[in-house]
């Protein structure tokens, strides 16, 4: 029996824009709440532009896979909030709604009237999420940045690369996806929240700080230990060998993690070297972690030899973790695992199919929502204000003139 | 406690890594978290780094980052007497956790079983490949499941192997979205309950940005570039007197302001030409911009390039190491770390909630449990078993 999506009944007046408000509603979306777009249309979601572009076609605010991977599920509305006409139908909206997000600089929607004090007196239990990059109170409130100066900020960035190397990170917009994510987290959380007590609340999001909770114990650990050495290539303290290594062909790589001596004992049957098991400089995990690197120079050149799929298909068969270093292409045409699962779908778009990544949540009594397209600008202006505000068409047509929609 | 997010929920944590973050959010949220750990302890235990650098199970410090707030029992779900201890335990949880850890190797735990057992149970699988497929039955590591999800190719040094994120991506990913998962089923209620299942390496897969998207419509294979950025410079790591410091341009105007204050500071060199203003040229010869830019942060420290970009609006910041985090002003002035004492650690200092929820404020406040800590507490105070039989038990190695 298939029940309602968790969210369902649950709205959201949307005002997010790029891409950490937009992942947010994404997940929300697809656990079933309804979520209301906004855009200006002299200002509409920057993300629209951006490539890649259905057919290559850079121009107009309709082709972007991005931009549509990213708002799919919604509905979209054009409301110019700096018409006091604008300000007062989004007031009537959120009495109608659960919940605001908003990922503008801070300061932005006090600006426009429609900061939480002001909301509250539309809708008293309202939760409203604002997602700025260093949080909207303290002495770096104002500060500037974009994802990946936010990504260095939190730490991440310092934890990826070689100890010989710069400081890589991961991605690039990698902590405004990360703050879409805790976002979904405080949204349902103070839901949560509200359903036991009534009381809706505003929730302050710094990406600096939501970035730097994901860091494990580096910061626990500086604090305790002091500075330690941060970048160790794919060297861990916890297995060995543990690593990343060349296959058959130009940027085939297969990652192999070995955390214990069953697993070791595996690895040297795969290699045809029943014989290392036996050695002493590499009979225990302690041995292998300080012999980390002849360990590589065993592996290596035979995996060099391997065709990668049959490799892990036989590291797997012995037990051993490993998995390909899947690129972009492996994904959709190797992967069997992404294709059976139906990660990536298309959909249906005015302009032709995009390709979409689904939310990986599933729930077992409730299908996760298919995704519906992304909008085009202001598609369901009109539909959203008769279905929800009860507005005529006449009225709408006439807010339309007054350039309020 | 009303005073919390969630309330009156309590959570058995049966997994591994893959539910380490994510129960530990849930009790900092306000649930009651017990984390089930095998006789010999959870593997994390022996985890370095350790405080101190002293190799002991009560001081690994992912142990105590990632179980802090939590409660800890023992129990062998795969031992022959667990089935009677599993029938009282099982019906006083709301959220049961099972995962590649203990979890996911036990009958006893599988979703049938705990459903029979109290029938609006949320019950929460994460693994590396999810519960259904050929991978399904795929042992897995975080670095494995960033290789599988397309994480991994795309990270690090174009002339060098992939590099991993040091932190656990793989890990966070997928206990992220089992958190949301799981509290929107708290939310909307679950009479007849619920079964959430995460499957990490699609956790990583929807981190990819426009990788994926790019190969589907454009035939692209993205490959690593660094930390170079492939549609914007300068939007790179810059070299400084004592680390590195990140600028990101991405507007004209944005470039202006930088390419200001290179003049005034006399290394604008060949950059200080109009050929340089649209971003397009920028990119397409990105290194020659990247030596220039280099050539303004060598001057300085991380501190005083943070404040004289932001003093000027250019969106820039240091590339702060985990050490750097203590002392930054931003922080300090939210009152962002979170200090815990631990009995034989002393004080310690965690980091601090993801997002402030204003009216039910995250907080924890208690360490992670040593070993067995709450044994007497949950089996023989709340289940009834006599304090012996608790003994015998340990003997045996089912707890």
């Amino acid at each position: 029996m298939v029940h309602n999506l968790p969210l369902q009944g649950v709205r959201v007046v949307d005002f997010g824009w790029i891409i950490a408000g937009p992942f947010c509603t994404k997940i929300l979306a697809a656990l079933g709440a309804e979520v209301l777009k906004i855009e200006g249309r002299p200002r509409p979601d920057t993300m629209r532009r951006w490539p890649p572009f259905l057919n290559d076609q850079d121009g107009g605010l309709e082709h972007s896979a991005t931009f549509n991977n990213l708002n799919v599920g919604k509905s979209g509305l054009c409301i110019n909030v700096r018409h006091p006409k604008g300000v007062e139908l989004v007031m009537q909206l959120v009495a109608a709604s659960d919940v605001v997000i908003e990922n503008f600089s801070v300061g932005t929607m006090d600006r426009f009237g429609l900061g939480y004090e002001t909301l509250r007196q539309s809708r008293p239990d309202i939760i409203m999420i604002s997602l700025s990059s260093q949080g909207a109170t303290g002495p770096h409130r104002g500060y500037v940045s974009y994802g990946p100066v936010i990504q260095a900020l939190s730490g991440l960035t310092s934890l990826g690369g070689y100890s010989d190397g710069e400081p890589v990170g991961v991605g690039g917009a990698v902590a405004d996806y990360i703050a879409g994510l805790q976002a979904a987290v405080a949204v349902v959380a103070a839901l949560n929240y509200r359903r036991r007590t009534g009381k809706g609340q505003f929730v302050d999001l710094s990406q600096f700080e939501a970035t730097a909770s994901i860091l494990g114990p580096a910061i626990l650990s500086a604090a305790v230990n002091g500075p330690a050495q941060y970048r160790n290539g794919n060297a861990v303290p916890y297995a060995a060998p543990h690593g990343v290594y060349p296959c058959m062909g130009e940027e085939r790589w297969v990652a192999i993690a070995v955390r214990s001596d069953a697993e070791w004992k595996g690895l040297c049957q795969c290699m045809g070297r029943p014989q290392l098991v036996g050695e002493p400089r590499f009979s225990t995990l302690a041995r292998r972690l300080s012999h980390r690197e002849e360990l590589d120079d065993f592996i290596a050149p035979w995996t060099r030899t391997q065709d990668r799929e049959a490799l892990v298909a036989r590291l797997q068969a012995s037990g051993i973790p490993s998995a390909p270093v899947n690129d972009a292409r492996d994904l959709f045409e190797t992967d069997p695992q992404f294709r059976k699962r139906r990660f990536y779908q298309t959909v249906d778009h005015p302009s032709g199919q995009f390709c979409v990544e689904t939310v990986p949540i599933r729930l077992t009594n409730a299908a996760v929502r298919p995704p519906t397209p992304a909008p085009t600008l202001g598609q369901h202006t009109a539909a959203v204000l008769q279905g929800i505000l009860g507005m005529a068409e006449a009225e709408i047509a006439a807010l339309a003139d007054e350039g309020v929609l | 406690m009303t005073g919390q997010a969630v309330g009156g929920v309590r959570v058995l944590d049966f997994g591994g890594m893959e539910s380490a973050y994510f129960t530990r959010i849930m009790a900092d949220l306000g649930a009651d978290v017990i984390k089930v750990e095998p006789p010999t302890g959870d593997p994390s235990r022996r985890y370095p780094p350790f405080a101190g650098a002293q190799v002991h199970p009560e001081r690994s410090l992912v142990f105590q980052h990632f179980q802090a707030h939590k409660r800890g029992i023992t129990l062998d779900p795969e031992h022959p007497d667990a089935d009677a201890i599993l029938q009282k335990l099982i019906p006083t949880a709301n959220v049961v956790v099972r995962s590649g850890g203990l979890g996911g190797r036990s009958a006893r735990l599988n979703p049938e079983h705990l459903f029979a057992v109290r029938r609006d149970l949320i019950v929460v699988s994460i693994s590396g490949y999810g519960e259904e497929g050929p991978c399904a039955g795929w042992p897995y590591d975080d670095l494995t499941v960033l290789a599988s999800g397309g994480l991994l190719f795309v990270t690090g040094e174009p002339d060098r192997p992939p590099a991993r994120p040091g932190n656990g991506m793989a890990w966070h990913l997928g206990s992220l979205y089992a958190l949301i998962g799981t509290l929107a089923a708290l939310y909307a209620g679950h009479p007849n309950g619920e079964h959430i299942e995460v499957a990490m390496n699609e956790a990583v897969a929807a981190l990819l940005e426009g990788t994926a998207l790019d190969y589907f419509h454009t035939d692209h294979v993205t490959r690593r570039l660094g930390s170079q950025h492939p549609l914007a410079s300068p939007d790179a790591l810059y070299p400084c007197k004592d680390g590195y410091f990140c600028f990101v341009i991405v507007r004209d105007e944005e470039w202006e302001l930088l390419l200001e204050w290179l003049r005034e500071e006399g290394v604008a060199g060949e950059l200080d030409d109009p050929r340089w203003s649209t971003r397009r040229q920028r990119v397409a010869e990105y290194p020659v911009v990247n030596a220039g830019v280099s050539r303004l942060t060598q001057r300085y420290t991380m501190q005083e390039l943070y404040r004289e970009a932001q003093r000027r609006r250019i969106a820039g910041a240091p590339a702060y190491t985990p050490g750097d985090l203590l002392g930054d002003p931003q922080l300090l002035g939210r009152g962002y770390f979170q200090k815990v004492g631990h009995p034989e650690l002393g004080e310690l200092s965690f980091a601090g909630p993801p997002f402030r929820l204003t009216e039910c404020p995250m907080v924890v406040n208690r360490p992670a449990p040593l070993l067995g800590q709450h044994n007497h507490e949950l089996y023989c105070g709340e289940l009834g078993c006599a304090p012996e039989m608790l003994e015998r038990w340990q003997v045996a190695g089912l707890m």
